[in-house]
């Protein structure tokens, strides 16, 4: 049976979301609108010349999207983030460790042996340097350390694969040649 | 027997540090690349110089790490191996 303060939490979570929707397409709303608006105003007659030149009215539109949309996105999360410390409700984003993809894939494609000897210790190393980099709070670092260890898992592979083709060819030749 | 001197890196490691798993053994040489250490451990656990075993409980990752032991042959490669590094450095010593 659930207490009155976990009902009360979960509805309270649940108009926080329905309130932040609402702001993200409040956002989305009077972006559009200001792009149209802009669309107007962007002429020879009111700018000059310079408008003309598509690359340069691309770049205002630009501009102007992301500062009436990214910018109050943003700040609009930074709001719900300090609502939701107030408020007393945990912030906590429940996320996929990193290699979770490679760990369905890779372990259905590869053989057992490979995906375990070369595979799951490259995505051990790089998640527990991935976890230590968030709780330092480098985020830039940890995020650095899932893209190395894609590349790390391609690598290996691929010098493995490389290793098996080559090492099959160089003793097909010798058996070959030796007429054994 | 060939020997590489990344092979003879890693079985000088495993054999001060019977156990020992890959990211240790990086951190621990120069030598050594995170990017290729798993793919030259494998090739030496073919030819038997290694032997491996998965933790029984895994890590903070939540993948089990493979630590690595010496086998009787390994420790007879290196110590080969090491003699002739020795035999070699001697001759170059003798020379200069």
């Amino acid at each position: 049976m659930k207490c009155k303060c976990e009902i009360a939490h979960k509805k309270m979570t649940m108009a926080l979301k329905i309130m932040k929707l609402t702001i993200y397409c409040m956002i989305a709303t009077i972006s559009i609108s200001f792009c149209f608006i802009a669309f107007g105003f962007f002429s020879e007659a009111t700018l000059g010349f310079w408008v003309s030149i598509n690359a340069v009215r691309a770049g205002l539109y630009l501009s102007i999207f992301s500062l009436t949309s990214i910018i109050p996105w943003m700040y609009a999360n930074r709001l719900f983030a300090q609502g939701r410390r107030i408020l007393g409700i945990p912030n906590v984003l429940y996320a996929n460790a990193p290699g979770n993809f490679l760990v369905k894939t890779l372990g259905f494609l590869m053989t057992k042996k490979a995906y375990e000897y070369i595979v799951v210790q490259i995505i051990a190393d790089h998640r527990e340097e991935h976890f230590d980099s968030l709780a330092a709070g480098n985020f830039w670092h940890a995020h650095y350390v899932v893209f190395r260890m894609y590349a790390f898992v391609v690598l290996s592979l691929a010098m493995a694969l490389v290793g098996n083709i080559s090492s099959a060819f160089f003793s097909t030749a010798i058996r070959l040649f030796s007429g054994k | 027997m060939r020997i590489s001197h990344v092979q003879y890196e890693v079985l000088s490691l495993v054999i001060q540090k019977p156990g020992i798993y890959g990211l240790e053994m990086v951190k621990a040489s120069d030598k050594l690349k995170r990017a290729t250490i798993y793919v030259h451990l494998s090739r030496m656990e073919d030819k038997g110089w290694l032997r491996s075993e998965a933790e029984k409980e895994p890590a903070v990752s939540g993948m089990p790490r493979r630590r690595y032991f010496p086998t009787g042959e390994g420790q007879r490669v290196f110590k080969a191996q090491s003699a002739f590094v020795e035999a070699y450095q001697d001759f170059l010593g003798a020379g200069a």
